[in-house]
C-alpha cells in the first residue's frame, strides 16, 4: 500500500456504537417471517380473487405480506431500527425512488385514451 | 530561460517539502495508491486520453460533413465514427470528467478531510473505469459499433453488426466506476466533514458534487440493468425489448432515458458547481443567494428524474404522458435559471478579475444560457416534433455538454491547476485559449442550430446541397476549437516542466483548499489537526479587513497556512 | 471494507471477550465515524441495488399488466413447492446470518463460524433447488432463447397433470389453441414430421421450425403470437432469478472469504464491520427473493 497509517488509533474494546437488540428479537422476527410465508402460500391456494370476486385482491394482499416481510427484515435483521437518521433515510430512499419508475405506467395506461369517444373527430 | 537566484532558492526549498507528488516515484506507488489526489491525477490523465480519442472521431465527422456526398467515409464507417464519438465522449469523458478528476482531488480537501471515506474503493473505481474504457475501446477498434450512443433497440439488440455486446458490457462496467465514486462522495460528504463544517458552510461545488452523486446512485443502476438486458437479448435471444417477440422497444427508451436524462445533470451539475467557486473567488464576493443555489442543485437532481419522457415525444408514447413530461421539463429551467441569475448578481458591482479561469467561466455562462434556452424549444411538444433528430438537437446538447460541462471543466482545471500540480501556467496563453474556445465553439455549433432549424437531420452524411454552407461553417469552427484544445495541452504540460512554483493561495481565494500548501501533502492536513471551520463559505468580506490575522478567527487551518507561507 | 488499515489490538480467546476490537483508519476521527461511514456506505450501495432490481420489477409489472393472461398461464410451470422451500431456506439463512453478526459483535469467533456455516449451507441448498428448477425448464423447452418451445411445455404439463389427477389451473385457451394448431399439422400433407403424430413429437424433442413448416395455417401464427408473451414472462423470470442467483453466489463467495478469515484468526476480522456489511448484503438478497416469490410463483 502506498501509505500506511502512521499512527493507528486503537480503540478501547468496550466501544460499541450501535445498539444491538438481544438475540430474541431475531428469533421472533424469524418466526414472524415464517408465519408470513405460510400466509402467502395459503393465500395463493385460497385464491381470494375467486372467493371475493374482486380482481387483484390476492395480488394486493400478497404484496402487503411481502412488504411486511421486507420491513421486518430491514428493521430488525438489518438493524435499521437502531440506526441513525441517515440510515433510515437511505433505507427509505431506494424503495421510494424505485417507485418513481412507475411513471412509465403513465405512458402505457394513457395510450388508449386517444381512442376515447370525443377525441376522435 | 533566466531564473533569478531568489527564485531558484525558493524552488529548491519547495522541492524539499514533501507533498503527495514527490512522496514516492515508483510506478507501483501510483498504481496501488489510495491517495485521492493521486487517483484524481490518474483519472485526469486517462480521461484526457479518451477525450483526445473522442475528439479525433469528432474531427472525422466534421471533415466528412464538409461534402454533401459523403466522399471521405463509407456510410457504415460514418455510423461507426459518430457512434464512437458519442459513446466515448458521454460515458468515458463527460460523466466522469469533473467528479472523478477535480472532484476527487478537491472534495476531501474542501470539506476538511484527510481522504475520501473509502480510499481503496476509490482506486477500484479507477480500475473499473480503465477496464470499461478498455472494453469500449476494443469494441470500437475491432468491429466497431454503429448504434449511436443511445443503443436503441431493436437495432442494437438484433440487427446491428459489430461488437455491440462488448461495448455494452464496457459501458456497464464504466457505470460501476461512477457508482463507486458517487457512493464514496456521498459517504464522505455525510460523515467526513471537518469540525464546524456544517452543510451550509460547504462550498457550492460540494453541494453540486453531492447532488451529482445522488443522481449517479439512483440512475446508473437502471441504465446498467437496461443495457445488460440488451446484452442478454443480443446474445441469448430473450425478447424483452424486441417487437418481433412481443416486447416493446419504447420501453427500452423509457428505461434508458430514466438514467440518461439525469445523466445530463451528472455532467452539468459539477460544472455548475465549479463556476460558483470561480465567480466567488474572482469577484471576491459571497455567492448571492447561497442557499438558493445549493437547493437548486438538489432541485435539478430531483426534477432531472421526472422528465425523461421528453426524449420520446416522437415515439408511440401517449400524448398525455408527453404533455406531463413537457410541463415538468419546463420546470427544470427554473433551478437552472436561479443559478445563472445568482451568478450575474454576484458579479454585479464585484471587482471582477478577468483571469483565464474566469474567462472560461464567463464563456460557460453564455453558452449554458443559450443551451438551456434552446432546450425549451425542445421541451415544448409542438416545436420538438419539428426539431426531433435534427441538427438543432445536436447543437442544443453540444451547447449544454461541451459549452457547459467541458468549459466548466476547463475553468476548474485552470483554477485548481496550481493547487493540483504546484505550478503556475502561463496566464496569457490561458486567456487566449479561453477566448479561442468560446469563439471556436460558437462557430462550430451555432450554424448547426440554423441547419437543424432548416431541417438537416442528424446522423446523415448524405444531405441536401443547401445545408452544405452551414456544415462547412461548422467544420471551420471545429478546427478553431481543435486548436483551442491543443493549446492547453501544450502550455499546461509546459507549466509542469518549467512553470513557476505556485504559492498556497495564488488567486487570493478563501476555502480550505487554499489554506494548505500547493501541492498538498499526502493526508492534506497536518497530523491530528483537522481544521476547525468557524466561517461561512466564501467569506470574502473578511479578506478586506485582513483575513487570517484577525483575532476573531479561531486557531487552526488559517494559522497553519500562514506558517506554511512564512516558511516559503 | 477497510481491512488493511486495521491494526491488531490484542485478540482475546473466544467467549472471554465481551466485544469485538476495532481500529480507526487514518481518514477517520473516531470509531463512531468509521462505523457509521461503513454502514451508510453499504446502505448507499444497497440503494443502487434496489434501483437495479427495481428496474426489473418495473419490467415485470409492466408486462404483467399488458399480458396478464399469458403470465397467469406461464406461471404454472413454476413449482410452488420448490419456491416455498427456497423461500424457507433463504429465511433460515437470513436468521443465521443475523445471528452470525450478533456473535461477531460479541466477539464469539466460533459461534460466528457456525452460523456462517449454516448460512452457507442454506445458500448452497438454495442454488441446488434453483438448478433443479432451471434444468427442468430447459428440458421443457422453456428457456426463452430461439429454441423456446411453448407447445412442448404445454403438452408435457398437460400430460403430467392428467397423470397425477391434479388440475389446479383451468384448461388454458392457449393450450387449446396449440392443440388445434397441432391437429392441423397432422392434417397437413407431406411436410409432415417424422414421428407418427405431431402430438407425440411435441412431447419428445421437436424442432420448433419444423413445426412451423408443418403447420402453415393461421392457427400456428396465432399460437406463436401468444407464446411470445409467455416467452417474455420466462425472459423476465430467467433474468430476475438469474441475477438474484448471481447475487447469492457473490454472497457465498464473500461468506466463504469471511469464514476463512475467521477460521484462520486473520486480523482483519477482529472488526465485526466486514461481517455486518456482508450481513446487510445478504439480507438484501433475501428481500429481493421475498418479493420475487409471490410475484413469480403465486400469480392468481
Amino acid at each position: 500500500m502506498a501509505h500506511v497509517n502512521p499512527n493507528p488509533k486503537p480503540v478501547p474494546p468496550q466501544q460499541e456504537t450501535t445498539k444491538h437488540p438481544s438475540a430474541w428479537v431475531y428469533h421472533f422476527t424469524f418466526g414472524f417471517l415464517m408465519i408470513m410465508l405460510g400466509v402467502t402460500v395459503a393465500l395463493y391456494y385460497l385464491d381470494l380473487d375467486r372467493k371475493t370476486g374482486i380482481t387483484g385482491v390476492n395480488l394486493i394482499v400478497a404484496l402487503l405480506v411481502a412488504v411486511s416481510k421486507a420491513t421486518a427484515v430491514v428493521l430488525f435483521f438489518m438493524n435499521v431500527k437502531n440506526g441513525t437518521r441517515l440510515t433510515w433515510l437511505w433505507a427509505a430512499l431506494g424503495f421510494i425512488w424505485a417507485l418513481l419508475m412507475g411513471g412509465i405506467f403513465m405512458d402505457y395506461e394513457s395510450r388508449a385514451w386517444v381512442y376515447h369517444d370525443g377525441w376522435q373527430r | 530561460m533566466s531564473v533569478s537566484t531568489v527564485d531558484r532558492a525558493i524552488s529548491q526549498k519547495e522541492k524539499v517539502r514533501e507533498n503527495y507528488l514527490n512522496v514516492a516515484h515508483t510506478v507501483e506507488s501510483w498504481l496501488l495508491t489510495t491517495d485521492h489526489k493521486r487517483i484524481a491525477m490518474m483519472y485526469l490523465i486517462s480521461i484526457s486520453f479518451f477525450f483526445v480519442l473522442g475528439g479525433i472521431f469528432a474531427g472525422l465527422v466534421r471533415l466528412e460533413l464538409t461534402s454533401p456526398n459523403g466522399k471521405l467515409l463509407s456510410s457504415e464507417t460514418y455510423n461507426k465514427v459518430f457512434s464512437a464519438h458519442g459513446i466515448i465522449m458521454v460515458f468515458l469523458f463527460l460523466v466522469p470528467v469533473i467528479p472523478a478528476s477535480i472532484g476527487n482531488f478537491m472534495l476531501p480537501i474542501m470539506i476538511g478531510a484527510r481522504d475520501l471515506a473509502f480510499p481503496r474503493l476509490n482506486l477500484l473505481s479507477w480500475y473499473l473505469y480503465m477496464i470499461g474504457g478498455g472494453m469500449i475501446l476494443a469494441s470500437i477498434l475491432f468491429g466497431g459499433v454503429d448504434t449511436g450512443w443511445t443503443f436503441y433497440t431493436p437495432y442494437s439488440s438484433i440487427y446491428a453488426n459489430g461488437n455491440v455486446a462488448l461495448c455494452l458490457v464496457g459501458v456497464f462496467i464504466a457505470g460501476f466506476s461512477s457508482i463507486t465514486t458517487g457512493l464514496n462522495f456521498i459517504v464522505t460528504v455525510h460523515k467526513m466533514r471537518a469540525p464546524g463544517m456544517t452543510w451550509f458552510r460547504m462550498p457550492l461545488f460540494i453541494w453540486a458534487l453531492y447532488a451529482t452523486s445522488v443522481i449517479i446512485m439512483l440512475g446508473t443502476p437502471v441504465v446498467a440493468i437496461t443495457l445488460l438486458l440488451v446484452v442478454i437479448e443480443r446474445t441469448l435471444g430473450f425478447g424483452i425489448f424486441s417487437p418481433e417477440l412481443g416486447g416493446d422497444p419504447v420501453l427500452f427508451q423509457h428505461m434508458f432515458w430514466f438514467y440518461s436524462h439525469p445523466a445530463v445533470y451528472i455532467m452539468m451539475l459539477p460544472a455548475l458547481g465549479v463556476i460558483n467557486e470561480i465567480i466567488a473567488a474572482n469577484c471576491k464576493k459571497r455567492i448571492f443567494g447561497y442557499e438558493f443555489v445549493a437547493f437548486s442543485s438538489i432541485a435539478i437532481a430531483v426534477f432531472g428524474f421526472i422528465v425523461w419522457g421528453h426524449h420520446m415525444f416522437a415515439t408511440s408514447q401517449s400524448m398525455y404522458a408527453s404533455m406531463v413530461f413537457s410541463v415538468i421539463s419546463f420546470l427544470v429551467a427554473v433551478p437552472s435559471a436561479i443559478k445563472v441569475f445568482n451568478w450575474i448578481t454576484t458579479m454585479y458591482k464585484g471587482s471582477v478579475e478577468l483571469t483565464s479561469h474566469m474567462l472560461f467561466a464567463l464563456g460557460f455562462i453564455g453558452l449554458f444560457t443559450i443551451g438551456g434556452l434552446t432546450g425549451l424549444y425542445l421541451s415544448s411538444i409542438a416545436t420538438d416534433l419539428h426539431l426531433t433528430a435534427t441538427y438543432f438537437v445536436v447543437a442544443h446538447f453540444h451547447y449544454v455538454m461541451v459549452g457547459g460541462a467541458l468549459l466548466g471543466f476547463m475553468s476548474g482545471l485552470h483554477f485548481w491547476w496550481p493547487k493540483m500540480t504546484g505550478k503556475m501556467y502561463n496566464e496569457f496563453w490561458g486567456q487566449l485559449t479561453a477566448i479561442l474556445m468560446f469563439v471556436g465553439f460558437n462557430m462550430t455549433f451555432f450554424p448547426q442550430f440554423i441547419a437543424g432549424w432548416l431541417g438537416m437531420p442528424r446522423r446523415y452524411h448524405f444531405y441536401a446541397q443547401e445545408y452544405q454552407v452551414w456544415h462547412v461553417a461548422s467544420s471551420l469552427g471545429a478546427s478553431v476549437l481543435g486548436i483551442a484544445f491543443i493549446l492547453p495541452a501544450i502550455y499546461l504540460t509546459h507549466s509542469l516542466i518549467a512553470g513557476k512554483q505556485a504559492s498556497a493561495n495564488p488567486w487570493n481565494a478563501v476555502g480550505l483548499e487554499w489554506t494548505i500548501p500547493s501541492p498538498p501533502t499526502t493526508f492534506n492536513f497536518p497530523e491530528n489537526d483537522l481544521p476547525v471551520v468557524t466561517w461561512e463559505a466564501y467569506e470574502y468580506y473578511k479578506e478586506q479587513h485582513g483575513h487570517g490575522h484577525s483575532d476573531e478567527l479561531e486557531v487552526g487551518a488559517f494559522e497553519w497556512r500562514e506558517s506554511e507561507e512564512a516558511s516559503v | 471494507m477497510s481491512l488493511h488499515a486495521l491494526e491488531t489490538v490484542g485478540v482475546g480467546d473466544d467467549g472471554h471477550e465481551e466485544h469485538a476490537h476495532q481500529t480507526v483508519s487514518i481518514q477517520y476521527e473516531n470509531i463512531e465515524q468509521q462505523n457509521e461511514s461503513y454502514i451508510v456506505g453499504m446502505w448507499s450501495f444497497l440503494v443502487t441495488e434496489v434501483m437495479f432490481f427495481g428496474a426489473l420489477f418495473l419490467l415485470y409489472s409492466l408486462y404483467r399488466v399488458l399480458y396478464f393472461n399469458a403470465y397467469l398461464e406461464a406461471h404454472q410451470f413454476l413449482d410452488v413447492k420448490w419456491g416455498t422451500l427456497n423461500t424457507m431456506v433463504l429465511l433460515v439463512s437470513s436468521w443465521s446470518m443475523v445471528m452470525a453478526v450478533y456473535s461477531g459483535q460479541k466477539g464469539r469467533r466460533k459461534a460466528v463460524l457456525v452460523f456462517l456455516g449454516i448460512t452457507q449451507i442454506c445458500a448452497a441448498a438454495f442454488m441446488g433447488v434453483k438448478s433443479i428448477e432451471y434444468s427442468k425448464k430447459f428440458g421443457e423447452g422453456l428457456f426463452p432463447d430461439a429454441r423456446f418451445n411453448y407447445a412442448k411445455a404445454l403438452t408435457m404439463h398437460h400430460e403430467e397433470s392428467k397423470a397425477s389427477g391434479n388440475v389446479h389451473e383451468p384448461p388454458s385457451p392457449r393450450h387449446v389453441m396449440a392443440f388445434k394448431a397441432l391437429e392441423e399439422a397432422e392434417k397437413a400433407p407431406e411436410v409432415t414430421l417424422a414421428a407418427p403424430t405431431a402430438m407425440a413429437t411435441l412431447a419428445g424433442a421437436p424442432d420448433k421450425n419444423q413445426i412451423k413448416e408443418a403447420v402453415p395455417s393461421a392457427a400456428w401464427g396465432t399460437f406463436e403470437h401468444e407464446q411470445n408473451k409467455a416467452r417474455i414472462f420466462f425472459s423476465i423470470y430467467f433474468t430476475m432469478t438469474g441475477l438474484h442467483g448471481v447475487h447469492v453466489l457473490i454472497g457465498m463467495l464473500l461468506m466463504g472469504a469471511l469464514m476463512y478469515f475467521y477460521g484462520s484468526k486473520h486480523h482483519c476480522v477482529e472488526d465485526y464491520i466486514p461481517l455486518e456489511l456482508i450481513g446487510l448484503y445478504w439480507h438484501f438478497v433475501d428481500i429481493v427473493w421475498i418479493f420475487l416469490f409471490p410475484l413469480m410463483y403465486l400469480i392468481s
